[in-house]
């Protein structure tokens, strides 16, 4: 049986989120007015944020150091230089060895607070930035994905016995560095005693084609750079496809860890932190 | 012949005594575990009251040792509790209440929010007010809880975040509301009309109890409530969450009750703990004894073993055992047969 570790002090887990930064994600998303620079953001936040929520058990307490994350942003500079950020280490009070943060870390060191309206008319909620939106130059996406490997290499290496890292790459998908499929592979052969390296991806497009969560098939994918990425996607792994179902998710066979247009914020709800409950009662 | 003063005066020496007694017992073993880290294991075991003296007249909380007589039955409890691997004891999301006749363990889900303190409000009250029979009513008295608990309020029992660090004030508003959502086995025993021993349980989500009865020198399962298998522990249970606020929203319970001997326990453990114990049973390699000894350091030692081969999960992890005790006025239950 694979990923079945549950997070915790003792074995706690790896997320890695990779953020296009490129020019290509300055145009409009789903031909809206908002721009996938700026969506992709906001999905980083609000994962970043339920990511956070997952590891608060009491108001009593900090939230428990139960996930790392790492974020690492890829672009390029007006000259073509790669550049590849690693932004989470700029809110560090102190240098560390690790770019990684805690969850326990993250939820002290933000960016900014922003107040938002809420749901409801005259209310605000407090929204958490820890990244902001960029988009200039090419799309080095192999050498963030190397990037990641690395880590990931690195981390299986300190945890072989638990659950194994999750990778999450937004993007347009248009790499210019290169076909990423390579170090996609080279990603998801990594592996622990609990499973193989998950890569997940999260295509934003500016075609205004129905967003999809999960799917087990190309066919209703507008273009090859979703389905390139979706390629590159692991397969949900059982545990994963059956928190889905709990969460009112539908999920195909053959299901892979990508998304086209959608927000991936229930990845969060799919990390094992102790026992699921039953959907009836949520 | 004495004086009824001076029976008093003993009789508040000795209580006086006993009390002392175990209050310095208390502080040698919370100094003996200090001095090996911070105590994990929290066991009580009972308080010698005098005898006849019921428990019921104590005040209900946390672990309070039980010492009680049910017909001509004596009963005992105990319970013992500890976190998972890596978490301190203030960490720990389970619960287990004694009192009088009947013993209660809850399970707090780790993934919903400080569910620690829902499972022992859940447990605390089972043992303060039985609901009225049947599931329906169980059901309303699960519903009620989830009302009393939000009238009371989130109370903050330690301050541990520091004021000065940035950005943290948003988590305040962002777990506002959230569910603490809980397992609850709670077992009672009563005389029936008929001057006979039996049990009544209540349950919600997959805390299991398991009488047990000891039979040709070893000790057997009688029934499991409400599961008898490790497999029917599925790993997403429907549980009782502190958010309900209608009857549409409390999931199904269970009621069970049966006949009992003297001399029968009862284990009652959350989730991990009754797979570990239930598998172990399967495969006759039985831990009932273990449990029912009650050592908080030889069940974390075991269980500790077991996490490190992967045999059970990092769990909190707590068991309590309510026992009736065979007394001179009842049959012993030696040679009885009808055990499984």
């Amino acid at each position: 049986m694979t990923y079945q570790q549950r997070l915790d002090r003792v074995n706690p887990g790896l997320v890695v989120l990779l953020v296009d930064q490129s020019e290509s994600m300055s145009e409009p998303l789903a031909g809206g007015q908002v721009t996938k620079a700026t969506v992709v953001t906001e999905h980083l936040n609000s994962l970043l944020y339920e990511l956070i929520l997952r590891c608060v058990k009491t108001p009593r307490e900090p939230p428990r150091p139960y996930i790392h994350v790492a974020v690492i942003t890829y672009c390029a500079s007006p000259d073509g230089e790669t550049l590849i950020g690693e932004p989470l280490k700029h809110l560090r009070a102190r240098p560390a060895s690790t770019s990684a943060m805690t969850t326990a870390e993250l939820a002290t060191s933000t960016l900014r607070v922003d107040r938002r309206s809420g749901a409801t008319v005259g209310t605000s909620i407090n929204t958490p930035i820890w990244i902001e939106a960029l988009a200039q130059g090419g799309t080095p996406m192999c050498a963030a994905l190397n990037r990641a490997g690395a880590m990931a290499a690195s981390w299986v290496n300190d945890h072989p016995s638990g659950f194994p890292p999750v990778i999450v790459n937004l993007s347009d998908g248009e790499a210019t560095d290169g076909d990423p499929r390579i170090w996609a592979d080279r990603i998801r052969s990594l592996k622990t005693n609990d499973g193989n390296v998950l890569l997940f991806n999260v295509n934003l497009s500016e075609q205004p084609e129905t967003p999809l969560l999960f799917p087990g098939r190309t066919t209703r994918l507008p273009n090859e750079y979703a389905q390139r990425l979706w390629e590159m996607s692991s397969e949900l792994p059982d545990p994963m496809v059956d928190a889905a179902i709990q969460h009112g998710v539908s999920v195909q066979p053959g299901a892979r860890g990508f998304a086209f247009n959608a927000d991936v914020r229930a990845l969060a709800t799919f990390l094992n932190i102790g026992t699921q409950i039953g959907r009836s009662v949520r | 012949m004495r004086s009824a003063l001076a029976d008093a005066s003993e009789a508040m020496f000795v209580g006086g005594f006993v009390a002392f007694f175990f209050a310095f017992a208390l502080i040698l073993w919370v100094d003996a575990c200090s001095a090996h880290g911070e105590p994990r294991s929290a066991l009580i075991r009972r308080t010698g009251l005098p005898e006849g003296t019921s428990v019921a007249q104590a005040e209900p909380n946390d672990y309070v040792p039980a010492s009680f007589v049910v017909g001509g039955s004596e009963a005992e409890a105990t319970v013992v509790t500890f976190p998972k691997e890596g978490n301190g004891t203030s960490e720990n999301e389970d619960a287990g209440t004694l009192r009088a006749e009947m013993a209660a363990v809850g399970d707090g889900a780790s993934s919903s929010f400080d569910s620690g303190r829902w499972a022992t409000f859940l447990c605390q009250s089972v043992v303060e007010e039985w609901p009225e029979p049947g599931p329906e009513a169980f059901r309303r008295w699960l519903l009620e809880c989830a009302r009393r608990y939000r009238r009371g309020g989130r109370v903050p029992e330690a301050t541990e975040v520091a004021g000065d660090e940035k950005g943290i004030d948003w988590l305040d508003s962002a777990t506002e509301g959230l569910p603490a959502c809980a397992a609850l086995v709670a077992v009672r025993l009563q005389m029936s009309d008929d001057e006979s021993l039996t049990w009544q349980g209540l349950s919600i989500g997959d805390s299991v109890a398991v009488q047990l009865r000891f039979l040709n020198d070893t000790w057997r399962m009688v029934s499991g409530f409400p599961v008898e298998r490790s497999a029917a522990i599925d790993g997403t249970p429907e549980l009782s969450c502190s958010t309900a606020s209608s009857l549409d929203q409390i999931p199904s319970v269970r009621l069970g009750s049966g006949p009992a001997l003297p001399g029968d326990v009862w284990l009652l453990m959350t989730d991990e703990c009754a797979r570990w114990a239930l598998g172990r049973a399967e495969v006759g390699e039985p831990l009932w004894s273990l449990l029912i000894d009650q050592d908080p350091a030889e069940i974390e030692a075991a269980a500790s073993a077991a996490r490190r081969v992967g045999a059970i999960a990092n769990d909190d992890m707590t068991v309590a055992c309510l026992r009736s005790i065979t007394t001179t006025d009842m049959e012993p239950f030696e040679g009885v047969g009808g055990g499984t």
